[in-house]
Parts: structure tokens; C-alpha cells; sequence
């Protein structure tokens, strides 16, 4: 079931890659995110010169070799999604607000297929999903949300996991609950705007500024202006992470490639 | 017999020229364009915050910069421009075709003061100089024929004072100096073959009055179309001239001719030769200079005769050499061998200068007819395929570079 927001194929390639998620070599690979783990209940052999607290002593009695407890990722848990539905999230006719319902989507769409619980958090929606069944709850509310406007950003409270997902231009809060990260959709556009005169106007102020963009001095501006944000989001006890967004052409199953390659989920 | 001698003349600057100039005129309104899209308003576009935008307003300059595709535009624009205007470059370099004939040159190289002016073909370009050599034809008309034939291919301009003929290709352009229509001249001075010397002179046109002078001081009138005047001596350095009885130069003629530089040619006899020799030349050339021996360097101006004694059989005898196989003044009797110089003098009197041609004193030619030469087309090199793909290209790079930087 597709939708302007949610093409066939990028079901198709999500749906894909929520089967492709399988569980693998638990114990046996570094876990990508350290501290979400617990003892399992899988074994292994102790070896020689490894510390003896991890011993599963009961176990080693038992198959009178020495045993050690493998470790598993904690499954399960609430992810809350926070939208920032400002206006500076569709600085005119551009694939941003797109972009965040589909990462929403997607990112919701395997939390809930992996057991765990889904807070979805927007200024005008605050609704929570569990279950498999969910998904198509969560894609019909994801597709209800009116477009981006105003300038208030949602407040939310501390989770297991919360994603923020924003822009640039938003501001950012003196303190963010723990474990939360700070997803920035960076447009191609804001990345390179056009080497010209531009007449400028911000979207929610209405301010205007006329200036002539000189490409690589822009470069030198925006990446101190990125990494002060960084810096800001960091000490306001956050994750920073900036995502760049596929440009106006690329469909959206480039966009499950983009998050796939990045390692967030 | 008119002589003519062309000096063919290269140009080291290669003009530019094109087959449809008025499109040209379309780069007004590429520099209309251009201030154009000088004065357009800044593209608007839409933000979601102005932090990073503050600094560059700062510091950049009010008038934003071109970029890279306006500039392949313009210049795409302007090769286009050029190719509609079909810029061409004729095979070869603009050749000058000079006559040096004395009737066109009064015997000046181009150049030197007094001689006609280069800038008359035109141009004030600066001519590279070739000479070319001696005309062997009857007229400079033929010769000239040969040349332009020979620069087919070439933009040529002809310098001369033969009248232009009918049927000159268009990549010929024809500088006359209007020829000559009436003109009064000595020919020759020549020795009396008893004594004294012979003027010849000659006139072509009516004239008024015309008067002899000997190194200024009038010796005769002068009446009709031609005749010869005798004077008893004729001294080195002297100069005979044709003139108004006033003095005054004979006016809307050519006035080269008008004059003569008496001269006596230097003897030179080898340092065995009898004692003779000397008196005997002097006898028919009192004012001739003797000399002996042949190591002294030669005198500019004079014309040097060189008496040698060799067997004229064994070896080509040179022009201007008295050949004999053994000294007359001591093989003959003196009487025998004065006669025998005396008919060796007037054979050879190649010493004298020589006579001034007719063909080159008289009157202009009527012109000739090249109606019926096929001269072809001069070859030509055009410009405009090369420039209109240069042109296409750059356009595309400039679409290119705006697609980029969208």
C-alpha cells in the first residue's frame, strides 16, 4: 500500500531489509552500541589467559569444562521519535519533510519488528505503537502529519533510545534527555546553494539578506556554523549526527541505502 | 623595349578579412546582453536560517561576481558571432608587386627619399622587400601578368605606372602612378666618331620651349620631336640638361630623363703594357683615368674597362674586358695598333653608360586586356566551422557548469 510519502519500492526495499536483519553470531561480533548488553544464554569455552569473573561456574560443573556466558543485545525497549516540524524543515519546494517520514518509517518500522515499543512525537501527534501490526498505524499517522510550519519544537521526555530528527536551523534546548541523538537532515542545497547573488529570506522570521555566495568561502562558513551546532548539541548531553540527505532527483529507496551505509539504526 | 624589374614585396601582417562583415554587428546586442545579465536582480531563494549567510554579507563585495558559466557563454556567444560573420585568411601572405622600371621608380629602390611612397598601395603596413630580377619581356604589362599568376592564391597589390587593365579579379587591387603622357628626354652621349660628343634627345608632347644646358649654362634651344646636338667636350662631373630656356624644370613630365651625368670609364692596363697604351687612350678619352696593375681598389662610380692580355678562345672574356693574346703596341706598327684600339673602343663601348630604353621614356601604354585570363579564385581559409564548433562547446560547458551548480 504506497503512498505519495511512501513509494512501492521503498516498502518493498525496507520490508526487505527488515527480513535481511537477522540475527547473527550473537556473542561472537562486537556490539555496535556497548552497554545495551546482558548475559545470555548461549556458551563458550573460557580461554586461557581471559579473567575468570565471566565464568559461568554452574554451567562448567556441570560439562566439567571451564564456560563463559556469551553476551547479547538487550532487545525490546521504547524508541521515541521526536519531529521537528518547524517551517525551516521545508525551506520551499524541497524532499525534507519526505525525507524525515520515511526515516521515521523506516527507523519506527524495524524498532517494532526487533519487539520494542515506538513513542512517535511531533508537535500535533503524540501516539505510541507496539506490536508488528503496527507499522501500518504508524505509516497512516506518519502520513497525516500536516506539513511543516511555525517554529515551536516538541518537548520530550527521557526514553530508552530517542532520535531527534531535525534541521539546521533549529535551536537547541540547554539539556536533552539521556540517550538521545540528534539526527540533522542536511539538504543538498544547504550544502551548496548556488554560487550567485541570492536574496535571501528565512522562512519563519521573514527576514531577508542579500549576499553573493562565493562557493568556497560558503564551504569555510558552513562547516564552522555545522560544528558549532555539533558542539552545542554535544554539550546539551546529546548525540550529534548530521545526515545528508539524497538530492530533489533520487528516489526514495536511495534514502534506505543512505541509512543503511550509516550505521544509525 | 621597355624594361621592367618587379621587386615582389611580402607583408608580415596577414589582414583579417570576412565574407558577410555586417554580422558584426551583432555584438551590439551581445553587449547588451552582457550588461544585462549584469544588472539582474539576485536569485531569491529561500532559507531556513541566515547565521551562516551574516558573514559572507560582511564581507563580500556589493556586485557579485560572474561565474564560470556566464563567462563560457559570452565567449561561446562571440565565437558564434564570428562564425556568422565567416571570418577567412587568403592562402598565403598579402603580396606587394613593385615594377622598379625606371619609368615607374626614376631609378629609387622603395624607401629611399624621393621614391614613391609603399603607403600609396594603401596600407601602411611594413612591407618585407624581395627582389625579384630582370624582366625579359618586351613589356611590364606581361611580366606582371606572369607574376600575379605566379601569386595566385594571394591578395596582391600592384605598384606601377602602367595604366590598370581591363578584367582585374577582385583579390587584385592596381596602384598606377597614371603613366606618362608627355615627357622630353636625352637618350644617349655618345662620342662623334670624329670628335666630340653626340646628344641624342627626344621629345614626346608639345612643348612650348626647350633649352640645352651644360652644367648650367644654356648652350642651344631645342625645337621639334627628337634630334642630336654635338658639343666639343664632355668632362667627368659635367651634367647636360633639358629645361625651360628660363632653367626651370619642363613641368607634368617626368623629369628623370631630363638629365645626364657625363662619365669616362677608368682603363685599367696590366703592368706589362707598352708605354704606348698610355697616350693612345688618351687620345680618345683625354679625361679618362689610366691605371696600372690591377690591385688598386676600384673607384664607386666610374665604370672600370679592364685590358687583359689572354687568349679570348681560352677563357669567356667578361663584359666589360679588352681581351688580346699579345700586346698590339708591340706586335704591331703604332699606327696599325692606334687603329686597331681606336675600332676596339668603338665596338666595346659597353664603358659608356647606357642608353636610356625608349619604351621607358615615352608615353604609357594604352592598358591591356585581361578579359580573357581565367584567374580562378585566390585560395582561401575559412574560419567559420572551426569557430561555431569552438562556440557549441563552450555553450554546452556553460549549461554544464550551471547544471553543477544547481
Amino acid at each position: 500500500m504506497s503512498s505519495q510519502f511512501f513509494p512501492a519500492d521503498f516498502l518493498e526495499a525496507l520490508s526487505t531489509w527488515s527480513q535481511q536483519r537477522a540475527r547473527r553470531g550473537w556473542g561472537s561480533q562486537k556490539s555496535q552500541k556497548p552497554g545495551r548488553e546482558r548475559a545470555g544464554f548461549d556458551r563458550r569455552h573460557w580461554n586461557e589467559g581471559e579473567g575468570i569473573q565471566n565464568v559461568d561456574w554452574r554451567a562448567s560443573a556441570r560439562s566439567g569444562e571451564r564456560l563463559v556466558r556469551l553476551r547479547e543485545r538487550e532487545v525490546g525497549g521504547e524508541l521515541q521519535i521526536v519531529l521537528d516540524r518547524s517551517a525551516s524543515l521545508q525551506p520551499g519546494p524541497t524532499r525534507r519533510d519526505a525525507d524525515q517520514r520515511r526515516l521515521a518509517l523506516a527507523w519506527g518500522w524495524l524498532h517494532l519488528e526487533g519487539g520494542g515499543n515506538l513513542h512517535l512525537l511531533s508537535p500535533k501527534f503524540d501516539g505510541k505503537f507496539s506490536g508488528g501490526s503496527a507499522r501500518g498505524n504508524l505509516m497512516s499517522e506518519l502520513e497525516r502529519l500536516p506539513p511543516p510550519s511555525g517554529e515551536a519544537l516538541p518537548e520530550f521526555g527521557p526514553s530508552t533510545e530517542s532520535v531527534f530528527m531535525t534541521d539546521p536551523w533549529s535551536k537547541i534546548p540547554l539539556r536533552f534527555p539521556t540517550q538521545t541523538t540528534v539526527l540533522t537532515l542536511v539538504l543538498p542545497q544547504e550544502d551548496t546553494p548556488p554560487a550567485s547573488g541570492l536574496n535571501l529570506r528565512d522562512i519563519e522570521s521573514g527576514e531577508t539578506l542579500e549576499v553573493s555566495v562565493d562557493s568556497s568561502r560558503f564551504q569555510k562558513t558552513w562547516e564552522r556554523f555545522l560544528n558549532r551546532r555539533s558542539q552545542e548539541i554535544n554539550n546539551a548531553g546529546a548525540n550529534p549526527v548530521e545526515f545528508r540527505l539524497p538530492t530533489h532527483e533520487a528516489s526514495a529507496v536511495d534514502l534506505i541505502t543512505r541509512l543503511k551505509g550509516a550505521n544509525l539504526v | 623595349m621597355k624594361q621592367a624589374r618587379l621587386i615582389l614585396l611580402l607583408d608580415s601582417k596577414e589582414p583579417i578579412l570576412f565574407e558577410n562583415p555586417a554580422a558584426l554587428g551583432l555584438f551590439a546586442l551581445l553587449a547588451l546582453w552582457f550588461f544585462w545579465a549584469s544588472s539582474r536582480k539576485p536569485l531569491p531563494w529561500i532559507v531556513g536560517g541566515l547565521e551562516p549567510f551574516r558573514e559572507l554579507a560582511s564581507s563580500s563585495s556589493s556586485k557579485p561576481s560572474r561565474p564560470l558559466s556566464f563567462w563560457l557563454a559570452f565567449f561561446g556567444l562571440s565565437c558564434g558571432i564570428f562564425a556568422i560573420a565567416q571570418p577567412i585568411r587568403l592562402g598565403g601572405s598579402p603580396i606587394l608587386l613593385w615594377d622598379a622600371s625606371i619609368s615607374h621608380t626614376g631609378g629609387l629602390s622603395p624607401g629611399q627619399p624621393g621614391a614613391r611612397p609603399l603607403s600609396d598601395a594603401g596600407s601602411s603596413r611594413d612591407w618585407e622587400f624581395q627582389f625579384v630580377g630582370m624582366a625579359r619581356k618586351t613589356s611590364a604589362e606581361p611580366l606582371l601578368l606572369e607574376s600575379i599568376l605566379a601569386c595566385s592564391g594571394s591578395k596582391i597589390a600592384v605598384m606601377t605606372d602602367c595604366l590598370p587593365p581591363n578584367g582585374l579579379p577582385d583579390w587584385v587591387s592596381w596602384y598606377s602612378t597614371g603613366g606618362i603622357h608627355q615627357n622630353v628626354a636625352i637618350l644617349n652621349v655618345l662620342p662623334n666618331e670624329k670628335t666630340g660628343w653626340d646628344i641624342h634627345w627626344r621629345a614626346w608632347g608639345s612643348f612650348e620651349s626647350m633649352a640645352l644646358f651644360q652644367n648650367e649654362e644654356l648652350i642651344s634651344t631645342l625645337s621639334g620631336e627628337h634630334g642630336i646636338f654635338w658639343i666639343e667636350n664632355a668632362n667627368p662631373g659635367q651634367v647636360l640638361r633639358i629645361a625651360n630656356p628660363d632653367g626651370s624644370q619642363i613641368p607634368n613630365q617626368p623629369t628623370w630623363d631630363d638629365h645626364w651625368d657625363v662619365e669616362v670609364p677608368v682603363f685599367e692596363l696590366p703592368s706589362l703594357a707598352h708605354e704606348t697604351w698610355l697616350p693612345a687612350l688618351l687620345t680618345f678619352y683625354p679625361q679618362a683615368e689610366i691605371r696600372h696593375g690591377f690591385s688598386e681598389p676600384p673607384v664607386p662610380g666610374k665604370r672600370k674597362v679592364v685590358i687583359k692580355f689572354i687568349q679570348a678562345s681560352a677563357t669567356k672574356v667578361e663584359a666589360d674586358v679588352i681581351a688580346v693574346a699579345e700586346d698590339p703596341f708591340q706586335v704591331m706598327e703604332p699606327l696599325a695598333a692606334l687603329a686597331w684600339l681606336e675600332n676596339k673602343l668603338k665596338e666595346r663601348s659597353f664603358f659608356l653608360p647606357p642608353a636610356r630604353p625608349i619604351a621607358e621614356c615615352q608615353p604609357t601604354s594604352p592598358p591591356a586586356d585581361w578579359s580573357s585570363i581565367p584567374w580562378g579564385q585566390p585560395i582561401a581559409t575559412t574560419w567559420t566551422f572551426p569557430l561555431a564548433a569552438l562556440g557549441f562547446v563552450a555553450l554546452l560547458l556553460s549549461l554544464a557548469c550551471r547544471k553543477i551548480r544547481a
